[in-house]
């Protein structure tokens, strides 16, 4: 089966090793934290440079396993790897994400009267040189 | 390539990407980083790539690609050479560098 060039649901999620798997994934987001500095003067009105000094990259999971999230600490620091996975799971259509210096930030988790209990975790990253993006990409 | 000629890393122009959306990028960036990097899928090998901030002569910025997601462009922060390069790189065709790992080297120039 070709590749459908679409990703349809989320496999493989860990942190912060290759052991340890994330179920009840919902949903997952990566940011690559670009941010744009701007700059103007003199008689500008409108910034006329713009340039990426920093980068702070982060990721989000939401899952319907709360206690999986509530019981990591803060500051845990591992890698949080995750499978985009193929619409119709043909092989080399997942994408896997893998987040290098992945520090766990905080959970919150809600849950309301007659509905499924529901729990996010942020991350953040840091990088090992200073330049080297921490999130990389590939195919399986 | 045999398996000792292999590079340790590959950089990659961003003018290299194909596609409209980031799943066609990431595969047209894999396209030439698994070859160039001769990575064994039968192995269990993948080609893992990121951005580094860095300029191509073309004017865009660079992909590193390796086997491992975990190397750097330069030496790690702790490293005995923080931050100073990691790998010797040479030039390829289209704007693509292939990247030797030099820490033998750099620990020889650094007892002098």
């Amino acid at each position: 089966m070709s590749m459908t060039n679409l990703q349809a649901n989320w496999d493989a999620v860990k942190f912060p090793d290759n052991l340890t798997v994330l179920n009840k994934i919902q949903d997952v987001t990566f940011r690559k934290g670009g941010q744009v500095s701007l700059y103007g003067a003199d008689m500008d009105r409108i910034a006329t440079t713009g340039q990426v000094f920093m980068s702070a990259p982060t990721a989000k999971i939401m899952s319907g396993n709360p206690a999986q999230f509530m019981g990591i600490a803060a500051g845990t620091t591992g890698t949080l790897l995750a499978t985009h996975k193929d619409a119709k799971l043909a092989t080399g259509g997942d994408i896997l994400y893998t987040l290098a210096n992945a520090i766990f930030e905080d959970a919150q988790t809600n849950g309301a009267h007659g509905s499924w209990g529901a729990c996010s975790a942020d991350f953040k990253a840091i990088s090992s040189d200073g330049v080297t993006h921490p999130l990389s990409f590939t195919r399986a | 390539m045999g398996e000792a000629a292999r590079p340790d890393a590959v950089l990659i122009p961003s003018s290299c990407k194909r596609g409209s959306n980031s799943r066609e990028k990431i595969h047209s960036i894999l396209d030439i980083a698994e070859p160039a990097l001769g990575v064994d899928k039968a192995a269990g090998e993948h080609a893992y790539y990121r951005s580094v901030p860095f300029t191509s002569p073309d004017g865009s910025s660079y992909n590193l690609a390796t086997r491992d997601p975990y190397d750097t462009f330069l030496h790690p922060t702790g490293h005995p050479r923080e931050k100073q390069p990691r790998y010797r790189w040479e030039d390829g065709e289209g704007g693509i560098r292939f990247g030797f790992l030099i820490e033998s080297e750099v620990i020889i120039g650094q007892s002098r």
